[in-house]
Parts: structure tokens; sequence; C-alpha cells
């Protein structure tokens, strides 16, 4: 079973190569929610032999891992390939929001507005980065802004 | 290693060939609280030797009053349970290591299959009681030779209800490994103990479906094969032991008076590895713990089970 979406992090789409490589069990959908919402469906069917390898932004990643994860699937049994884009979803440590698709050392959190330091701890469990208020001890103050995750 | 003194309580026929014997402590005392899978080593004095054979604790651990375990009369063998049988009576006095659980249940599994043969049944009655109380989805699956050689089957259909299955070889009845391991749900994991047979056949039945290793469980109780003789000399005891025929290297480290460390004595938990520092023969690994690699350095060696065709086998102990 296949599940693929074109994402906007890549200029190929790879639909066409897979529809021809992939005997059965493709399914082509429009956007990440959507591959999403199919993996949801599917696992109720699944059994014990069944192998999940997920391949996408990390942000992508640990969304499938947290859904295999209700039907008892652990960490150690997913294959994980990182690719297209190094964006992080960074943990606010002050407000707890989680915000997406940060590609800079710096960001400004979602939820509270503050300019988060984007650390390289990371939760499994939040599938984010620690991001931690960079200019608390002199507000307003900023280092250089770089992306550094593209 | 540690030792508690116990008394026997009782002892029962189960089937012909398997006793259910019950210890309490000697001092009348609480035992140590256990979990399911648990064994202990049960240390038998035989004409002047001692033999150190593991037994499944099979009672609840939610009761520490008795410890209770079955032993299988196993006749072309070094003689401990022949011994158990024939020797150990009501009242008498043993001792027993403190239980080890090498066949624990995986508390996040979100089902429990287990999977056993004739007497490998013993470990799944305490994790039963455990299973029981986390109010776990399990079944049993209970292979044995005939009717009269299931032990506890009857006991098990009462507790178990439809959860527990089994199947009689005399009656012609198989258990289909890859009909009751192909279709069960995310997170299901699968536990075997019985014959050697039984548990190489559930292993490959399990991997060749993609159960991940760390969804098959697996106990045996192995006895150390019996060889020819040879001499082994320990490097920081000082000291050169001839290891016979029907003795295991542990065994006679054990007799010559030095204390290795170990724990399933039967060549699966790795606890009794000891690094080789020479030798001059080859040696012959018995084990299922040393990968493929380890073996073939002849770097390290499980004195449990494993033995050698050599003078000079120098051990770092």
């Amino acid at each position: 079973t296949v599940l693929y979406a074109h994402s906007s992090s890549t200029d190929v789409n790879y639909a066409n190569t897979l529809r021809k490589v992939v005997p059965e069990g493709l399914q082509i959908l429009d956007s990440e929610q959507e591959v999403q919402q199919a993996l949801k469906n599917i696992l109720p069917t699944m059994h014990m032999g069944m192998r999940v390898y997920v391949a996408g932004s990390e942000e992508f990643i640990w969304t499938v891992a947290e859904s295999v994860k209700e039907f008892g699937v652990e960490d150690g049994d997913i294959m994980k390939e990182l690719t297209g884009t190094l964006a992080r979803s960074i943990y606010c440590v002050h407000c707890k929001a989680i915000t997406h698709n940060i590609t800079t050392n710096i960001g400004k959190c979602a939820g509270c507005e503050r300019m988060l330091f984007v650390r390289d701890h990371f939760s499994r469990r939040l599938g984010a980065y620690m991001g931690l208020m960079v200019d608390a001890e002199s507000p307003g103050e900023l280092p250089e802004i770089e992306e550094i995750y593209p | 290693m540690s030792t508690i003194n116990v008394k026997v309580a009782n002892i029962k026929q189960v089937t012909p060939l398997i006793k259910h014997f019950t210890f309490v402590k000697e001092d009348g005392s609480e035992f140590p609280a256990f979990s399911g899978g648990s064994h202990v080593v049960v240390s038998l004095n035989i004409g002047g030797r001692v033999h150190r054979n593991p037994y499944s604790l099979m009672g609840s651990p939610g009761d520490t009053s008795a410890y209770h375990i079955s032993v299988r009369k196993q006749e072309h063998s070094r003689g401990g349970s022949v011994f158990m049988h024939e020797n150990v009576t009501v009242g008498m006095s043993l001792k027993i290591t403190y239980p080890v659980n090498l066949f624990s249940l995986a508390k996040k599994g979100r089902k429990h299959i287990l999977i056993a043969g004739g007497i490998g049944i013993t470990p799944f009655m305490s994790q039963i009681a455990d299973l029981e109380r986390m109010g776990a989805d399990f079944e049993l699956h209970y292979a044995f030779r005939s009717p009269e050689h299931g032990a506890f089957a009857r006991e098990l259909e009462q507790s178990c209800g439809n959860k527990f299955h089994c199947y009689t070889d005399s009656n012609g009845e198989r258990l289909n490994l890859n009909e009751l391991l192909s279709k069960q749900p995310l997170g299901t994991h699968v536990y075997v103990c019985g014959p050697n047979s039984m548990v190489v056949a559930v292993l490959e039945a399990a991997r060749n479906l993609g159960w991940p290793e760390r969804h098959i469980h697996s106990e045996q109780f192995l006895a150390p094969p019996i060889g020819e003789p040879f001499k082994i000399q320990l490097a920081k005891s000082n000291i050169e032991i001839q290891v016979p025929a029907e003795m295991s290297m542990l065994e006679a480290m054990e007799a010559a008076g030095v204390e290795p460390d170990f724990l399933c004595r039967g060549g699966v938990c790795g606890r009794c590895e000891l690094d080789v520092l020479e030798t001059d023969g080859a040696l012959m690994h018995n084990d299922h713990f040393l990968s493929d690699a380890e073996k073939a350095s002849c770097k390290k060696i499980m004195p449990c089970v494993s033995r050698a065709k050599c003078e000079r086998l120098v051990l770092d102990i």
C-alpha cells in the first residue's frame, strides 16, 4: 500500500512514476492532510507484519508516527526518511504552542509571538524541536536571522 | 549468587511425566514478589555434585506465600529432573535463587498470543495471572502429545475460557502457525515456550510474516550438552580446571570454587559471557546469544553451554 501526495517543497511530482512502478494499492492524493486521513482509514484493516516506511518533511513523518502509534506500532519499527525540506516544527517552552515550517534559526511563535531560538533538542512525542525566547534578557535585540533549515 | 532457603511443602503428580512442587520459605516468611514469566534456579546436590536447574514460577504473582514449579522428568539427561522426581520429598530443604525474569510480558502490547508446548506451559501460568489482572487481550495456544500429558489443561480451560485453545498431537490436532500469526491486529506480541522445534517454528513463522523482532519473545531451558572433556585456564583466578564430559564450563568452575556470573544457564541471556584470552583449539559455541561474527572471532564464549576441543583455553576470570 502506497500513499502519496505531491508537496510544495519539491518541484517534481512523482505521481506518474509511482503509477508505473507500484503494481497495486497506490493512492495518489492531493495534500499531506489527505494522506494522513487515508492512513487513518487504512490502519484499522492492517495486521501484524505490516511495515511502515515514511518519507517526507519532519512534520509529516512525526504526524504519521503519531497515527500509527495509536495502533501499537512502536517508534523503532517505523522506517523514516527525511526528504524535501529541513523545515522544523518548534515547540514553544513558554506558551506550549507548536509552530510549523520554520526554516530559520530564529522563528516567531504562532501562539505568543515571542521570537524563539530553534534548538536541536527534539521530542519524538511532540514531533517538534525546542524553541525558547531568544531575547529574554535584552528584549528586541535579536541575533542575525539566517535560513539554515531550507 | 544469593539464595533463598526453601522447604518442599507439597508434591503433586500432574501427568505421568510432570510433578508440581510447592515451596515455602524455610523461615516461614513471604517470598519476594515476582512478575509473570520469571524463573528460579534450584540447586540440587546429587552424589556430591551440585546441579543447578532453572524452573519457571507457575503460581500467581499475587500470592507470595509459596512458589510453584513443575518439573518434567527428562530421561536422557544429566539427572537433575530425575533427582527431583525420585529423590526430593515433602519436608526436604533446598536452595533456590531469587526470581529473574527473562520472559516478561510487553506491557504496551495490545494483544498477547501465548504458544506453549508440553512443559513449556509453566511460564505462561504466571503470565496469565498478570494478563487477567491487567485486563489484557490474550490467547493461549497449548500443544501437547496426548490428553494425559496436557498438564493443567482443565485448570486453564476454567480460568481462560474461550481464550484457551489446546491441540492434542495424538488426535491429529495441529496448531497452524501461519494462520494464527497472519491475521493479528497491530500491536500484538507473540510468546513461545516449548521444545526447540516448536520455538524455531514460531520464530520462523513470525519473522517470515514480517513481525518485528521486539514483538517476538521466546524462552527455552536448554540443558548444557554433554561433550568431550577439555582443560581451561582462568587468568585472574590463576587456576587450571579440567572440564569433564558431563559438566559445563560454568559448572566445572563452580565446582572448583570460582563463582562466575550467571542467569539463565541455558545460553540465551548473555550474563555469563567471558573473554577468551588465548586458545590452542576449536571453540564449540552452543549458545543463542553471541552473533555469528562474535562466534567466529573466538574472542568470547558462553561457559554455561559452550565447550571446546583444546588443551589451552584461557578465560578472563
